[in-house]
């Protein structure tokens, strides 16, 4: 079973009309990248919960950020963590 | 490993895969989906007048202000058409949108369709692989490589998924 987790996300128009810039920051780090207007719920996307390591949980984004791949440490503070099968 | 196509259509139906809207059953060949084109194209406008020297820094672009400020939407015919002349670039997705649940350990590969391979025309730019996890439609970095003006029309069959 993968942990599930809502990532706390901005939420911007996108490119194309059915897509959004979501937008978050991971200590002084921003990640920016492009989601399906059908994976933003309000102010948050679904996530993969890959590992924890203190107050850092590592990340799997929907897609890749603009700065670097799709797996990302967050701050634990930004994510509601569930159990959900994916 | 490449899924064939009852394989395919096993992990449709048990989820492993989730394409929206689903592919009909000529859309599945032997070895991959057919995915469609989309009906929304874009282009960098980078005309910023003479005298004007303008560099982008992938390290430190700040890519969805750029894309604000210089991705336009491209002119379509009343058929929803465009035409993509000798050297453009072209950004678009598919009409699909596409699911692989991580759960799945599934992943897959966008390629160009032959027949329009031989007009000239690559609807991928280095990044044709699609990550276990992903979910959206699938965008496309189209270029037409040859002399011909090539039309691009929504709906039609562009791309294959190689799962």
């Amino acid at each position: 079973m993968i942990q599930r987790a809502s990532l706390h996300v901005e939420v911007a128009d996108g490119s194309f009309p059915h897509e959004k810039v979501v937008t978050f920051l991971a200590g002084a780090q921003k990640y920016s990248l492009f989601v399906d207007e059908r994976d933003v719920n309000g102010r948050s996307i679904d996530v993969a919960v890959v590992a924890f390591n203190g107050d850092s949980v590592l990340i799997d984004l929907p897609s890749d950020t603009f700065t670097s791949g799709s797996r990302v440490w967050v701050p634990r503070t930004l994510l509601e963590l569930d159990s959900v099968a994916a | 490993m490449i899924l064939s196509d009852t394989e395919i259509i096993a992990a449709l139906e048990n989820q492993q895969i989730f394409i929206d809207p689903r592919p009909t059953p000529d859309k599945i060949t032997t070895s991959a989906v057919d995915l469609t084109l989309g009906d929304t194209f874009l282009k960098w406008d980078f005309d910023l007048g003479s005298g004007i020297s303008f560099s982008v820094d992938p390290a430190a672009i700040d890519y969805p202000q750029l894309a604000a400020k210089y991705l336009k939407s491209m002119p379509i015919d009343e058929h929803g058409c465009v035409i993509v002349r000798k050297g453009e670039f072209v950004l678009a997705t598919t009409a699909e949108y596409v699911r692989l649940p991580e759960s799945s350990r599934l992943a897959a590969r966008v390629e160009g369709r032959s027949r329009l391979a031989r007009l000239g025309l690559a609807v991928h730019l280095t990044a044709p692989t699609i990550h276990s996890g992903f979910r959206g439609r699938i965008t496309l970095e189209i270029t037409n490589q040859s002399s011909l003006p090539i039309l691009l029309r929504p709906g039609s069959s562009i791309c294959q998924l190689i799962i």
